[in-house]
């Protein structure tokens, strides 16, 4: 399997849904001050992105970051001075997913997930929920919401222009979708 | 080299494995690091049992070879009909093959190269001899009372230590009342008993791994038992007669030299060193061969980078081999950030999702490498690699 080490998702869930959009393996890192760890020493000043969820305490990396774009659930970010982004999933990548499931009229329950917020958390927090193929059957079925959409296309541009990226060109990709007119997602 | 194969042995489906001289194995509970940490150590042992006899000692009658191994670490349940363990070294290859109950042995060509190493297993309970008094009483596996052997040892001899690990704390031994004292940073002493969980699993491990990789040079030669002193014998015949008998009466002059209360002959002067010199390395210890379970064992992180630090200096004056098996990403990112010499990273993994058999997968230097460089955290990322 493809690696690629400077993408840096926080949860399970997380990085479970960016290994099946991109088919490669991620650096999961086991909490997000790990992820801004990496992104401050690791990577330091080389390019990386970090996957958090937003519902947590303020970051200070995040102070450090101008706002590219932003959906229902997820902010595009950049960092101020490095070749850095970071997208936060609000308010964390549960409801993320559930809300992507009731817009895309997919039931949970069919790939054995619960469809409630506590049993779903219960379950992503779950170690082995970043390999779960019960999560992979889900996502399959949620591909084409607008969130995930942007969130694919976003980490695919990303991955192929790293340095080269361009900020005009990240914000086309969040409203290319919101001009597709798909469903569930408020785009700012 | 150092080459081990294990196939359904306990939760062990299958290793292949090439061992370094540091070697650091990581996996999840029961998922067989403590059974390919004790196959290793056995079979180290069983090494350097074939080399001082020169012979296979027994291990080839029935399945001799993992009854005593089994027996020794208590593990017969994890015998299987096709268990198959298979090492090599430049010395000797051996395999066995528990569906024929067979045991095969062969020499290699370094055969005569072989330096005697102190064979050690520390194990993960070992604050037991701290914790409580009476331990050399208590009723143990043959690994377990081993290790309190050699600890007993180690602290009678080493008895005293000063600022162990740079944290402020002295250790001694009290042969007359047969205690373990520290006295702590402020100049408090107390009984090792006494002391905090941290100084229990962390004072055996340094005192014990102090003394093998460094005190037991000091030691004056042992005793040695009758059967040691006729295994010596057969081992100083066996040397001469493959080495140096059909060359000893060729040339003008014919030197003789005594080992052992035993007249040997040489044509000449540099085969009488050689001999003596190969002999010494296969009676006196050159190395240790370490085989450690969780060093981090209620150690605060600085004090898990420390000991590492403090144990690969150690090893290096002896070319000790070290194999360690950890469930701290302080300890593993501490070995890879030290990239000692020979460093070997692995993990054990399942063979399938909801399989309760492991394998094991050993990372290239290459991959070590990548590791570190990307800050990959092995302990949640292990399936990058699989």
């Amino acid at each position: 399997m493809r690696k690629i080490f400077n993408l840096l998702p926080e949860c399970f869930v997380d990085t479970n849904l960016i290994e099946y959009l991109l088919d490669a393996a991620v650096n999961h890192q086991h909490c997000c001050s790990k992820v801004v760890g990496a992104l401050n020493s690791t990577f330091a000043e080389g390019f990386a992105v970090g996957i958090i969820d937003k519902d947590k305490v303020e970051l200070g990396y995040i102070r450090e970051c101008d706002e590219i774009a932003k959906t229902a659930h997820l902010t595009l970010m950049k960092h101020k001075t490095r070749p850095q982004y970071l997208i936060t999933i609000q308010p964390a990548v549960d409801r993320f997913v559930l809300d992507c499931a009731i817009t895309q009229d997919v039931d949970t329950n069919a790939f054995g997930i619960p469809s409630d917020l506590k049993g779903f958390t219960k379950l992503s927090k779950s170690v082995t929920s970043n390999t779960d193929s019960r999560f992979k059957h889900l996502f399959a079925a949620i591909k084409d919401h607008a969130e995930i959409v942007a969130l694919k296309q976003t980490l695919t541009y990303l991955n192929t222009t790293q340095y080269e990226a361009d900020v005009k060109e990240l914000r086309l990709l969040f409203r290319q979708q919101a001009a597709a007119g798909a469903t569930g997602a408020a785009f700012g | 080299m150092r080459h081990l194969v294990i196939r359904n042995f306990g939760p062990i489906v299958s290793a292949d494995l090439l061992l370094g001289q540091v070697n650091v194995l990581i996996g999840m509970q029961s998922s067989g690091k403590s059974c390919i940490l004790k196959t290793a150590c056995y079979c180290a042992w069983v090494e350097k049992r074939i080399e001082l006899s020169q012979r296979i000692n027994g291990f080839g009658t029935g399945s001799a070879f993992i009854d005593r191994m089994t027996d020794y670490y208590q593990m017969a349940g994890y015998v299987q009909p096709d268990t198959y363990i298979e090492y090599e070294t430049n010395h000797l290859h051996f395999s066995y093959n528990h569906s024929s109950k067979s045991f095969a042995m062969k020499w290699n060509s370094g055969h005569w190269n072989y330096r005697k190493a102190k064979v050690s297993y520390v194990p993960a309970d070992r604050n037991l001899v701290a914790a409580i008094p009476q331990w050399s009483s208590l009723s143990m596996d043959g690994n377990m009372i081993e290790f309190m052997s050699d600890w007993d040892k180690a602290r009678k001899f080493v008895k005293h230590e000063d600022d162990f690990l740079g944290l402020g704390l002295s250790y001694s031994y009290d042969s007359q009342s047969n205690s373990d004292n520290v006295r702590l940073e402020n100049g408090i002493p107390l009984k090792l008993r006494e002391s905090s969980s941290g100084i229990q699993s962390l004072l055996p491990m340094y005192v014990h791994l102090d003394y093998l990789t460094q005190r037991q040079y000091e030691e004056d030669g042992a005793k040695i038992s009758y059967e040691q002193r006729d295994e010596r014998k057969n081992l100083l015949s066996t040397i001469y007669a493959n080495l140096y008998k059909k060359n000893a009466t060729q040339g003008n002059e014919v030197q003789y030299v005594t080992v052992e209360g035993i007249d040997y002959a040489f044509s000449e002067d540099k085969h009488a060193k050689r001999f003596q010199s190969t002999y010494r390395r296969y009676v006196n210890v050159d190395h240790s061969e370490i085989f450690l379970e969780e060093p981090e064992d209620n150690l605060f992180p600085t004090t898990q980078c420390q000991f590492v630090n403090w144990i690969l200096d150690k090893i290096a004056s002896h070319n000790d081999m070290l194999f360690v098996a950890t469930h701290s990403p302080y300890v593993l990112n501490q070995f890879i950030k030290m990239a000692p010499k020979g460093l070997s990273v692995m993990f054990t993994h399942r063979v399938a999702k909801d399989c309760r058999a492991f394998t094991v997968r050993q990372l290239s230097e290459e991959e070590v490498h990548e590791v570190y460089d990307n800050g990959v955290d092995m302990f949640f990322n292990f399936e990058m690699y699989v």
